[in-house]
């Protein structure tokens, strides 16, 4: 058991699908801050669904790593239209020179489905696509309704996922031992799908044991009051 | 699904299926639109029927269809869309129909804004809808209470036939907290003879109507709906008493901001003064009893609101002018802080020295 180490993403671009609720934004912004270390890194907010909580949140958090964040024009006003940022094809440019990029995206097949958008050259760039899940979501509670809203993505995004995160975790009540009593759903979903298992996500103060990788991560959530 | 991590609006769809809820009429709001999100995926799976209307007016009187034939259902909207349900609610009261309305309150007047506010408190204790009507109010704090009120929202509506409306805010619906399901108490469903599902043959025909043209049997119909309110206002008030029996001055607040003003109140414990927290669960009916009484030990009260000062009359009208009341608040989608609140408190608290 060891942490996972950045580097292996370092200069790709890494599309971050999942259910909503699932964590994606918070592991998004773990990732970006970790590949800022090695090389020039974008996050790309690319939720198209729900305005209210979004990778744009974590804009000030990020900049004191240098990571550059692009959003929707109008993210967090009043006119948080469903909209993709100008500047995206400034990422797509520099990530086929070698930067790196993290795309979080929107959740479930109603956010995946704005990549269409993307599609072709995002495909050219031959990008990491993660999904993230958590055990205690519902409708993401068993392999079953978890491989059925993978497929649902897959299918919108027009992309296969190629490795999965277990982001198990009941905010801020999480034990370690919640997160270790989700192995079992990530073992069968990694048997099921034949796909790797990235790391397993954790903000708990102990690192829980875990089969494979373990990644910190920080709530970086907009605190409503 | 006994621990789960889930936002406010997909646990008001999950209680109110878990309720015996098996039709859901809605049309997509932000900040609400999980719940239709939530039923569409999870209705078809129970038997149920989540249908996406072609506007809040359309929704609202499939609502009326629906609970006259005898059904637990529900709608929900945010703000803008309250409103346009407002005609149907008022001939379901007419009616005396049970059904669920839930208000995921963005700022406004007019389309306004996506993020929180309290400032449909009028509109829902006061007129939603014409004639003389009130409706159940119900005002949660938590994802839990989200839950727990939706189930015993189905069961008030039952009981009393007539509308229970949840009233939450954008904060509310959106922030996800851990829910234990599996405490969750529920409401059997009672019998309803007074449905229109077919008589079959075998019974007299029921009427649902509110249309009465000879204004003596209207007079009779109102005045017996009246004296339902006058049992659901002795027998249903409900709030959260936060160390007010000592208390100098007396916060109210529902909802989100209560959250806020119990931090407050407790920073204001630890500085030596006296506060405490009255929070209604029931904004109608509402509990100025309880008012009433805390005026005579406490020596102020304080209204807690997003908006500019609602909630505060009523607080008024509970304490008679016996004791000072004044408000505190913030709207347009903003939030207090405790300590902004706070500050508040010390500042009553100087002027009682």
């Amino acid at each position: 058991m060891d942490e996972f180490d950045a580097i292996s993403l370092s200069g790709k671009v890494v599309i971050v699908l999942g259910h909503f609720g699932c964590g994606k934004t918070n592991v998004s912004v773990a990732l970006a801050k970790a590949l800022s270390h090695y090389n020039t890194t974008y996050l790309v907010d690319y939720d198209n669904v729900n305005p209210y909580f979004r990778a744009a949140d974590a804009k000030e958090y990020l900049s004191r790593y240098n990571v550059r964040v692009v959003a929707p024009e109008f993210a967090n006003t009043n006119v948080d239209i469903p909209a993709v940022s100008p500047y995206l094809n400034t990422v797509l440019l520099d990530a086929a020179n070698g930067a790196s990029a993290v795309i979080d995206v929107g959740g479930d097949m109603l956010g995946a489905v704005s990549l269409g958008y993307i599609h072709d050259k995002l495909k050219a760039l031959d990008p990491v696509v993660l999904f993230v899940f958590s055990a205690y979501r519902p409708l993401t509670e068993t392999c079953e309704q978890t491989l059925a809203v993978m497929s649902e993505i897959e299918q919108a995004c027009g992309f296969k996922i190629t490795a999965l995160v277990n982001n198990s975790n009941v905010g801020s009540l999480t034990e370690k031992e919640d997160i270790e009593s989700s192995a079992s759903l990530a073992k069968e979903l990694c048997r099921t799908t034949g796909l790797p298992l990235l790391f397993t996500s954790y903000m708990t103060k102990e690192t829980p044991a875990a089969e494979g990788k373990t990644f910190r991560i920080e709530n970086t959530t907009r605190k409503l009051f | 699904m006994s621990k789960v991590l889930i936002k406010g609006n997909e646990a008001v769809a999950e209680a109110a299926i878990r309720s015996g809820c098996r039709y859901y009429f809605g049309y997509p709001i932000t900040p609400q639109t999980e719940i239709a999100e939530y039923m569409a995926k999870k209705m078809p799976t129970v038997g149920g029927l989540c249908l996406q209307a072609e506007s809040e007016v359309a929704a609202i009187n499939m609502v009326y269809g629906a609970a006259a034939s005898g059904v637990r259902v529900m709608t929900s909207s945010s703000s803008p869309g309250i409103s346009l349900k407002s005609e149907g609610v008022s001939y379901i009261v007419g009616c005396d129909l049970p059904c669920v309305i839930l208000n995921v309150q963005r700022g406004g007047p007019g389309l306004g804004g996506i993020q929180p506010s309290q400032s449909d408190y009028y509109q829902a204790t006061k007129a939603l809808g014409h004639g003389d009507m009130q409706l159940f109010v119900l005002a949660p704090s938590s994802v839990q209470e989200m839950a727990q009120l939706t189930a015993d929202a189905f069961g008030i509506a039952d009981k009393y036939r007539m509308p229970v409306l949840i009233l939450a805010d954008g904060a509310l619906g959106q922030m996800m907290e851990p829910v234990d399901f599996d405490a969750l108490k529920f409401t059997p469903e009672p019998k309803k003879p007074w449905a229109t599902n077919g008589h079959g043959g075998k019974r007299k025909k029921n009427i649902i109507t509110s249309l009465f043209l000879k204004p003596e049997e209207l007079e009779a119909n109102v005045l017996e709906r009246a004296e339902k309110y006058k049992i659901v206002t002795e027998n249903e008030i409900r709030y959260e008493n936060y160390m007010c029996d000592d208390a100098d001055i007396v916060i109210v607040s529902f909802g989100i901001t209560a959250r806020i003003s119990k931090a407050a109140v407790n920073e204001a414990r630890a500085r030596g003064i006296k506060a405490g927290l009255l929070r209604p669960i029931t904004l109608s009916p509402f509990p100025a009893p309880v008012l009433r009484k805390l005026a005579d030990t406490a020596s102020a009260f304080l209204s807690v609101e997003l908006n500019m000062g609602q909630m505060v009359n009523d607080v008024k009208l509970a304490v008679e002018c016996r004791k000072p009341v004044s408000f505190f608040g913030r709207t347009g989608g903003s939030l207090p802080s405790s300590d902004d609140v706070l500050e508040q408190i010390i500042k009553i608290s100087g002027g009682l020295k």
